[in-house]
């Protein structure tokens, strides 16, 4: 005797399973990814074009200030997205660029930390510099605004 | 350089003093600072007829330490080589952000007359071969054209509605002199009069301002005075006015990788009872391929026209006149590459004879930040 699910049945139950898996608001919840700035920052919004001109060494300017990029390294997740993303590179091609801006012109890189309490902290010291944080993190920041969605997955 | 090994420390020390001082509370939040270190260890063998003491086999280890930093409106940038055959402090500049696109740097900087030389400067990590092209020697390895300048560097490159960036760079300063048999920067450390005017320009396009491809002119004119020293050759030679011109490009397509430049240089060679003039080209071609992103073959061929019969170059007998090149290079781990390669090269030598001999180089080079 056959224990368990016959066969032609067992199709239909996996297909229900993955899509209850899949289903927006369902088992996996959405995932955001926001750009963040100090509320003090006079910029409301900034293009795709000029945050990746931004986060690649490009100097970029919005309402008479500069804008300072700044990384969270230690979410893997995060430099995922970064790099698909916001720089739209190679980490490899991404690393020679940054290198080289500094070799040439001395360019700094973005800002780079290792946990979110730098960041907010050093959100709130500097004007009008930018991280981008999962949205979850970032509605717990107080005094700060986004001004851009980047990705949402 | 011989003699300037003893200005490492002075170099240090004032490094630390600027950085103690821009560190120091008061200075803007927003300043950042970056100390990147480019190190690198090559082995080199010679075979076939070389020049005795010219090109000795043997290990050579160097450390490029580059620091800068980056204020609101103000930026340092120092690079200083220490090697096991020298100790030089190669860039030291100061500069002035005139607008999101324009700065104007004050101190020693490299030469923007140089497409290979103002692209990968000292970074050994950043350049795929192990050697430089011919027409981008540094002074002290019998390059034929300034390559360090001290006085003003106007920058400038902004990118374009089109998504391409366009680039532009203008200096002018104290050119080398020509020291007994090779050409000698001003060192600021040991700073001597007797130099005379150097202007160099560089303007490049970049078709897609995210990515590396670019093309350009160059452009230089140099005032280079001559120090006679122990070479009788020179007694009677007062000054050499040097122009040249030419192009570049760095191109990129698919997996395929082609730098390339051609320069034309004329020589006014200004004697006590007259002047001489010769002219000739000097060009480089190197293309690469990446067989996968780690490993890249690449070859190139250094060659020139009129360069043999050069009176300026008989005065470079260690100049590098041809060399064939091939090579491959693997990036083994993240920022650390082994790279090997050999080289049929021909060298000006004495008397307008040639003297060739083949070459094979190894070279581990890293970055560490």
């Amino acid at each position: 005797m056959e224990r368990g699910i016959p066969v032609k049945f067992r199709f239909p139950a996996f297909v229900s399973i993955a899509v209850l898996f899949l289903s927006p608001g369902t088992a996996v919840a959405e995932r955001t990814v926001v750009l963040l700035t100090n509320e003090d920052c006079p910029v409301t919004e900034l293009s795709n074009l000029e945050i990746r001109k931004a986060y690649v060494g490009i100097a970029v300017a919005s309402e008479g200030q500069q804008i300072r990029p700044i990384r969270l390294i230690a979410d893997q997740d995060l430099n995922r997205i970064f790099f698909q993303t916001i720089a739209a590179m190679s980490e490899k091609s991404y690393e020679r660029r940054a290198l080289s801006l500094t070799l040439k012109f001395g360019t700094p890189r973005p800002v780079e930390l290792s946990n979110l309490e730098e960041v907010v902290a050093t959100l709130r010291q500097s004007t009008c510099s930018v991280a981008f944080l999962w949205a979850d993190d970032a509605s717990t920041i107080s005094n700060t605004k986004i001004v851009r969605v980047l990705w949402r997955g | 350089m011989d003699g300037s090994r003893r200005h490492f420390i002075p170099f240090l020390a004032m490094l630390g003093m600027a950085a103690s001082v821009l560190a120091a509370p008061g200075a803007r939040a927003e300043a950042q600072h970056e100390l990147v270190l480019f190190p690198s260890i090559s082995g080199l063998d010679v075979f076939d007829d070389s020049p005795p003491g010219a090109f000795d086999s043997g290990l050579k280890a160097s450390a490029d330490v580059l620091y800068s930093y980056s204020g609101e409106r103000f930026r340092l940038l120092g690079e200083y080589l220490l090697s096991t055959e020298e100790s030089e402090l190669e860039r030291l500049q100061f500069g002035w952000v005139l607008s999101e696109h324009s700065m104007l740097w004050l101190g020693r900087f490299h030469s923007p007359a140089s497409f290979w030389i103002s692209e990968f400067h000292h970074g050994h990590y950043l350049q795929t071969s192990i050697t430089r092209p011919s027409l981008e020697q540094w002074e002290d390895e019998s390059g034929a054209s300034p390559s360090h300048l001290t006085g003003l560097n106007f920058e400038f490159d902004r990118d374009l509605d089109s998504g391409a960036a366009l680039g532009f760079s203008v200096a002018a300063g104290l050119a080398p002199k020509f020291d007994d048999h090779e050409l000698v920067a001003f060192d600021i450390l040991d700073p001597r009069s007797g130099h005379g005017l150097s202007l160099g320009a560089r303007v490049s396009y970049r078709p897609d301002m995210f990515a590396p491809m670019q093309f350009g002119l160059v452009a230089s004119w140099n005032e280079i005075n001559v120090v006679s020293g122990l070479n009788p050759d020179l007694q009677d030679l007062d000054r050499i006015n040097q122009l040249t011109a030419g192009v570049f490009a760095d191109a990129q397509w698919q997996d395929w990788r082609f730098i390339a430049s051609i320069v034309y240089h004329n020589n006014e060679l200004r004697y006590i009872d007259g002047n001489v003039t010769d002219d000739y080209w000097l060009a480089y071609f190197q293309p690469e391929y990446s067989i996968t992103e780690d490993v890249i073959l690449f070859g190139r061929a250094d060659i020139g026209d009129g360069e043999d019969d050069s009176v300026y170059l008989h005065y470079l007998p260690s100049f590098l006149s041809h060399r064939n090149m091939v090579g491959v290079r693997w990036d083994f781990v993240q920022f650390q590459s082994l790279t090997l390669e050999v080289a049929d090269t021909s060298r000006q030598g004495e008397n307008f004879d040639h003297e060739s001999f083949k070459e094979a180089r190894i070279q581990w080079s890293a970055v560490f930040r």
